[in-house]
């Protein structure tokens, strides 16, 4: 009893890590139409930001987010004005051909300034630290994570239906045409709403890089699991994306207690047979 | 009887846009169908040619129940039609796009088919471009190419969607002794053309499609006495200070990609005034608001504010200097409740009388509707909240493009009173109406335009009918 426990709980935390990676990438669906290809190499670039900043600075993990979050902003603004922006409506390849260019181009970069060995970033203490919850023991830093994903979740709710921001994002995304004439500049929109996205990709990275070493080579991985969590959750629903990513988690940790090194088939099975019965998504609207 | 509709409905949405169609076209018939926008003509095209599914009623083809069937079926059952807008395969040669029709439309094989894609070509004169792209066709080429891939498919029932949009006059009339010819040859036609001209010289019988009020075609030659216009409402006694801006269009070209929808169009639209724009379809109304609101690249010198050349610049810089477009269609945000989707301009607006709160104070009836989805209300409701979403901007002028398509005549007179609400306070508005009437009443000034030209203009209150229709249709 307290084992599957352990296995659903286990499931569940790793699920709200892939949901964060998810976050980004159904903003950037949802409000902008991009599919970003290069989504898993920037969140391997965050986690390369934070690991040069602790191991050549000696900064701590709070140290390293101050630098991460605005360098990943910044990148995910300049990114969408200066490259996105130029293809966004020209036809809908552009821009997943141009993000597919630039996930070579990271992955390449990457390998050539780190080399290809494998990372981590030194959590310290957090790696190894517990709770005991009755039988079940949790990592503190799962927890932590978990924790992090449904705010940042909650956060994003609250931006998207409360702010202006929120307002002219949604408005975009029905009409971007209608959205200018009523005064929404629909590119400065896009490059803050890129920004945000990063930002939130590099909380997500940092995250990532205290739980699990990564590559240069890491990247492609985490774009499958984020993406096989927005389609499951179904396109265009934000909470859709938490639950997809909790479901594909869920189905890896179960995977891997039945044989060791099939975790990710696992996920990417339910993923499948999940999309044969409603390939709408979970929470998706079907198709009129 | 060749083809029959009986009963036939359609909805979009919450939309009903057909609604109990009955049709009988005898086999050798040449018929136009007719109709004001948003009539339903493209939709009873597509419910005949079976792009789209009928909600109810029932569509049969020489006696047989047709309504299942799809597109390529019924195209294989001798039902051949041309778009509104030609869409040629454009990476194919203009050969191989009449042989894709003769092939899978006309279901012929090897040399049959070749000679049937030769012969249709032929007929449209396009015998001489059979190796060129098909994508690089001149406009009146691409739409001889549409009837020819319409013509190698074998129809007896050809459907002619606007096929003399966009063309001048010359092409207009080389395109339909091309169609009288299809016609002598056996197949039987039915055409949606707004060139009513070219339309009533060729037909045997005309079809009116209508759904909003709009000019009944039994009206057109009568003249009737001078309508009643209000004074220009800024010549009357008004609280507030208007804004002392003259809008100037010069010579204003516009296009649509290939298609030039506007040629050397100048018009001055003075303080406080209100301009009605009238034209049939395809006149170029839409396209002369969107280029003035900035949706359109223009050049700088073709709009003007006060002598300031302003044309060209964005949608939100038109905005903030006084230009606001009240879009056709309404276009609210679906996924924005109303009153969202009047505080989604908070950041753009100029100072003056109308806020969230003002415009809400004038339209009531929206008061208990704030939380919901804007797409949510009726159609009337939802006219209100796109103007009420423009006035909010405070615009010197206010474009907007037919507030009253598809609207009850309880819900126009609600619209109008807002508008008239937004006169008083010196506001000049432009107003695109396909009620000409109507039209008339509401404004000081029309400008009528045909085929992207200014054809009459005047003063409304004296505005001689007859010469208004003529000018409406070319004839």
């Amino acid at each position: 009893m307290s084992a599957s426990a352990e296995v659903l709980i286990n499931g569940l935390l790793l699920g709200a890590l892939y949901a964060l990676f998810a976050l980004g990438l159904s903003l950037s669906l949802g409000v902008m139409k991009i599919i970003n290809l290069a989504h898993g190499d920037l969140i391997v670039l965050g986690a390369y930001v934070a690991w040069l900043a602790m191991s050549t600075m000696g900064m701590s993990v709070g140290m390293a987010l101050l630098v991460v979050l605005p360098v990943m902003f910044s990148v995910g603004w300049l990114l969408q004005w200066l490259v996105l922006n130029r293809v966004a409506g020209t036809h809908e390849l552009s821009p997943l051909l141009v993000s597919f260019g630039l996930s070579v181009v990271i992955q390449n970069a990457l390998q050539q300034a780190c080399t290809a060995d494998t990372r981590s970033l030194p959590a310290g203490e957090l790696a190894l630290a517990g709770l005991h919850l009755g039988d079940v023991s949790v990592g503190v830093l799962p927890l932590l994570t978990a924790a992090v994903s449904v705010a940042l979740y909650a956060a994003t709710h609250a931006v998207v239906r409360r702010t202006q921001l929120g307002r002219q994002a949604r408005a975009v995304a029905d009409d971007p045409a209608t959205a200018r004439l009523v005064g929404v500049d629909d590119r400065r929109l896009f490059a803050w709403v890129a920004g945000l996205v990063m930002a939130v990709t590099g909380l997500a990275a940092v995250l990532y890089g205290l739980r699990t070493p990564f590559s240069p080579s890491a990247g492609p991985d985490r774009l499958l699991f984020a993406f096989e969590a927005v389609v499951l959750g179904g396109l265009g629903s934000l909470w859709g994306s938490f639950a997809g990513g909790l479901l594909i988690g869920v189905a890896q940790v179960l995977g891997a207690q039945l044989n060791t090194g099939l975790g990710p088939f696992f996920g990417h099975l339910v993923f499948l047979v999940a999309l044969l019965i409603r390939p709408q998504g979970l929470f998706g609207r079907a198709a009129a | 009887m060749l083809l029959e509709l009986r009963a036939v409905r359609k909805s979009y949405g919450a939309t009903r846009v057909i609604d109990g169609l009955n049709l009988q076209v005898h086999a050798g018939e040449f018929v136009g169908v007719i109709g004001p926008n948003g009539a339903g003509k493209t939709t009873a095209f597509g419910l005949m040619a079976g792009q789209l599914r009928c909600d109810g009623g029932s569509v049969h083809l020489q006696g047989r129940d047709v309504t299942a069937l799809g597109a390529d079926a019924r195209c294989r059952a001798g039902v051949g039609r041309t778009f509104q807008i030609p869409e040629p395969f454009g990476g194919l040669t203009v050969y191989e796009n009449a042989l894709v029709a003769a092939t899978y439309g006309a279901g012929l094989r090897g040399r049959a088919a070749q000679q049937a894609a030769c012969q249709a070509l032929q007929r449209c004169g396009l015998s001489a471009l059979g190796d060129v792209p098909a994508a690089t066709l001149r406009l009146l080429q691409r739409k001889r190419l549409e009837v020819a891939r319409a013509l190698a498919t074998g129809p007896q029932l050809l459907l002619l969607d606007e096929v003399g949009g966009g063309l001048t006059d010359a092409e207009v009339h080389e395109l339909l002794q091309l169609i009288l010819q299809v016609h002598a040859q056996g197949v039987t036609v039915l055409w949606i053309e707004h060139l009513v001209h070219a339309l009533v010289s060729v037909v045997q019988r005309l079809v009116v499609l209508t759904e909003a009020a709009c000019w009944p075609m039994a009206r057109l030659r009568r003249s009737s006495p001078a309508p009643r216009c209000a004074m220009p409402t800024w010549a009357q006694n008004s609280t507030a200070t208007p804004r002392l801006t003259v809008l100037r269009i010069e010579s204003l070209d516009a296009h649509h990609g290939q298609l030039q929808a506007l040629f050397g169009v100048s018009l001055q639209v003075a303080p406080g005034e209100t301009v009605a724009l009238i034209g049939a379809n395809g006149a170029g109304k839409t396209t002369l608001l969107r280029a003035v609101a900035g949706a359109l690249p223009v050049a700088p010198a073709q709009v003007r504010l006060d002598g300031l050349a302003v044309g060209g610049s964005s949608e939100k810089r038109q905005l903030a200097r006084g230009i606001a477009l009240v879009p056709e269609g309404r276009r609210l945000f679906a996924s924005l409740t109303v009153h969202e989707n009047l505080l989604l301009t908070s950041g753009n607006t100029r100072a003056g009388r109308w806020t969230v709160t003002t415009v809400l104070q004038a339209l009531p009836a929206l008061q208990g509707l704030l939380q919901r989805p804007a797409t949510a209300l009726s159609g009337g409701q939802q006219q209100l909240v796109a103007v009420a979403r423009a006035l909010v901007c405070n615009p010197a002028f206010l474009l907007c493009d037919e507030v009253s398509l598809g609207l009850s005549p309880l819900a126009v007179d609600a619209v109008y009173q807002l508008l008239a609400a937004a006169r008083r306070d010196g506001m000049a508005i432009v107003l695109v109406e396909q009620n000409v009437r109507r039209a008339l009443t509401e404004s000081d000034r029309y400008v009528c335009l045909h085929k992207g030209r200014v054809v009459l203009e005047g003063t409304s209150a004296s505005a001689d009918r007859h010469a208004v229709a003529q000018a409406y249709f070319g004839v």
